[in-house]
């Protein structure tokens, strides 16, 4: 028989003190691989969301909060459309793309579905070159198109490339180049659940729409919604000239700088976001939940641990005899303290699993169906975490692990 | 009181004369007489309309010959292909623009106006042409040349024929010996009294990229386009390709 057989016997013979320092074990590291998961997947998600981002400021209703990016035309308010006018007139350095949105629920062989509003880029051509002569004016003492820094795009300029002309851009960049009041672009899930393809007319609103594109997928809610001409979908809904959102592709620099300030003062009654500030806001919570995980991880370990302790010390108060005997027979205390740490390593290791288990499980269901992320384990977190329960178990056995290599077997057994 | 009474009569009345005109008819005879058109939109005679009506109406009487204007109620069935047209009903009101007799829009103010703006507003022929050249998305060269002499400067004439910017550019060559475009030299900030030509390059809607002298090469003229980062030639697609991979 030798000491991995013991270990195991011994486990059998008294699973209760052993199950108990598994279950803190395994919750201690489920909780952390869980949290942990869902918070670098969230990471993760803002990061290509980020990259993805044509716009990084949103001029909202006064009023309305903003929990999610992509769903910020999604809240039922309005503001004027002459707001964009305002915008695409001022002319403002760092303001390099604008992208008002209308979301009408409308239907679609009867099923209910979400046509968007959005204004092609050569609307605000239009506008801001109706200023042409006072921006020749004021820019003929300096020269350039007003770029203050490496990586800004100065003042808009009107030659579009034939990237930016693609209608499939805007996948991208959520901006079209030029769109007609009669066509419209539909989002890659809707399209291949009605089996839309490009050219077919579309009944939307009572009114007619050639599908000029199929958008390819972005993974976000214009996967199952259709774009068309704003000022088309503002007649057909009867809405007016309004607008849900005004999205602002502006210089990042400009737009963490002066230009929130400078867009604030000319919309008074929009609420201006950046949307450096709604992921702060996300990273700020991504960073509390990774702490939290840490915290309750350690605090689980912390108690994890005294229960392995506890667990250790009886356990060896009560096989007294058993290694008394072992002793005698000739067992090294070496040998006697590695029987001991070998059960605690077990049990961390076993916990360790079961708890990755646990919380991989944890995080593969709650992540999709709360949060609404495809969640990713972290290998490094996996390991971390197993390597933490083993070296807790280790840590907490240390001493009930030397107390039975110090055993005296003449003493175990007169005291049996 | 009595004054803001009277005013708001007398632009009642004016309102009502312009109701029933056909505005398409105005502008276009406005525009045969070379005048600038001021059209003023506005939603209701309110204290706003009233002070922007009398900034227009004092501009053009200052200006008769050179501009007229009419007024427009976005509730007018009348105007509203101008509305339309200028996309009113979208713009903080009320608003004036300045259309230049080649249909080229000189200026846009909203809210309220100086008449200062609306003079800046009167164009030269040539002015107008390259403002409308800008407006419909075309890279500008403008030559300004001197009174005697003045042959296109070579550069330009290999700029403009180039095969990445054919189609793109539009030539705007103006001379000092023509009385008529002095005010647009001033404006530029060009001496009329220029002994060699001088070359602006403007990208649209009105972005300055440079001056040069009338020897300045096409490949110059094309590197500046190229480092406005705004450039569609084949070499500048290929880079910003290249940079996305």
């Amino acid at each position: 028989m030798n000491f991995r057989t013991l270990t195991w016997k011994e486990m059998v013979r008294r699973p209760g003190q052993a199950l108990i320092a598994l279950f803190v074990v395994t919750l201690g590291v489920s909780t952390l691989v869980a949290v942990d998961s869902v918070v670098s997947s969230s990471q993760k998600k803002i990061d290509g969301q980020m990259r993805q981002l044509g716009a990084n400021i949103l001029v909202l209703p006064e009023g309305v909060t903003l929990q999610d990016y992509h769903a910020a035309d999604s809240h039922g308010r309005s503001l004027p459309e002459e707001y964009v006018t305002r915008i695409a007139l001022a002319q403002k350095v760092g303001v390099e793309e604008l992208a008002p949105k209308l979301s009408v629920a409308s239907q679609l062989n009867g099923d209910s579905v979400v046509i968007v509003g959005i204004l092609p880029r050569t609307e605000f051509y239009k506008k801001s070159a109706w200023n042409s002569v006072d921006l020749i004016a004021a820019g003929l003492n300096e020269t350039g198109i007003g770029k203050k820094h490496e990586g800004c795009m100065g003042k808009s300029c009107q030659l579009a490339s034939a990237d930016k002309t693609n209608l499939s851009s805007y996948a991208q960049t959520r901006i079209v180049h030029d769109l007609d009041a009669t066509e419209a672009l539909v989002g890659s899930d809707l399209a291949e659940e009605y089996q839309i393809k490009v050219g077919q007319e579309l009944q939307i609103l009572g009114g007619e729409f050639r599908v000029a594109g199929v958008l390819p997928a972005t993974g976000t809610s214009d996967d199952g919604r259709v774009l068309a001409h704003l000022h088309r979908v503002q007649e057909l809904a009867e809405t007016g000239p309004v607008v849900n959102v005004i999205e602002v592709v502006g210089c990042c620099e400009e737009a963490a700088g002066n230009l929130v300030g400078e867009l604030d003062e000319l919309l008074p009654r929009g609420r201006v976001v950046t949307i450096s500030q709604i992921v702060e806001s996300q990273v700020t919570v991504n960073r509390l939940m990774s702490k939290l995980s840490f915290a309750l991880f350690g605090i689980l370990m912390v108690i994890g641990g005294a229960s392995i302790a506890s667990v250790m010390f009886a356990n060896v108060a009560e096989r007294r005899r058993e290694l008394g005997t072992l002793m005698a027979l000739g067992a090294t205390p070496a040998k006697v303290s590695g029987l001991i740490l070998l059960k605690a390593s077990t049990i961390g290791l076993l916990g360790g699993a079961l708890g990755l288990i646990l919380g991989c499980i944890s995080a593969l269901i709650v992540g999709p169906a709360l949060l609404g992320l495809p969640i990713a384990m972290s290998s490094g977190m996996i390991l971390l975490s197993v390597a933490v329960a083993v070296g807790v178990s280790l840590v907490a056995s240390y001493f009930p692990a030397r107390r039975a290599s110090r055993l005296d077997p003449c003493v175990c057994f007169q005291q049996s | 009181m009595r004054k803001s009474c009277l005013f708001a009569l007398t632009f009642m009345l004016a309102t009502q004369c312009c109701f029933g005109a056909n505005y398409s008819e105005q502008l276009r005879s406005a525009a045969e007489g070379g005048k600038t058109t001021y059209v003023m939109f506005h939603r209701g005679n309110n204290r706003a309309t009233q002070q922007m009506a009398k900034v227009v109406e004092s501009v053009v009487k200052r200006n008769g010959e050179k501009s007229t204007w009419v007024q427009v109620s976005l509730a007018d069935p009348d105007g509203a292909e101008l509305v339309r047209k200028f996309d009113a009903t979208r713009i903080p009101m009320p608003a004036v623009f300045g259309l230049a007799p080649n249909g080229a829009v000189t200026g846009v103010y909203r809210m309220k106006v100086h008449p200062q703006q609306l003079q800046n507003a009167l164009l030269t022929p040539r002015h107008a042409e390259m403002v409308k050249a800008l407006q419909g998305q075309k890279i500008v060269v403008a030559v300004f040349q001197p009174v005697t002499g003045g042959l296109l400067p070579t550069g330009v004439q290999e700029f403009c024929q180039s095969a990445d910017y054919a189609g793109q550019v539009q030539l705007i060559e103006v001379h000092a010996s023509d009385a008529k475009e002095i005010p647009f030299f001033n404006r530029m900030k060009i001496n009329p009294r220029l002994t060699s030509p001088v070359v602006r390059l403007l990208l649209p809607p009105g972005n300055h990229l440079g001056t040069f002298k009338g020897n300045v090469s096409a490949s110059v003229l094309a590197e500046k386009v190229c480092n406005s980062g705004k450039c569609n030639c084949e070499k500048c697609q290929r880079k910003r390709r290249n940079a996305r991979r």
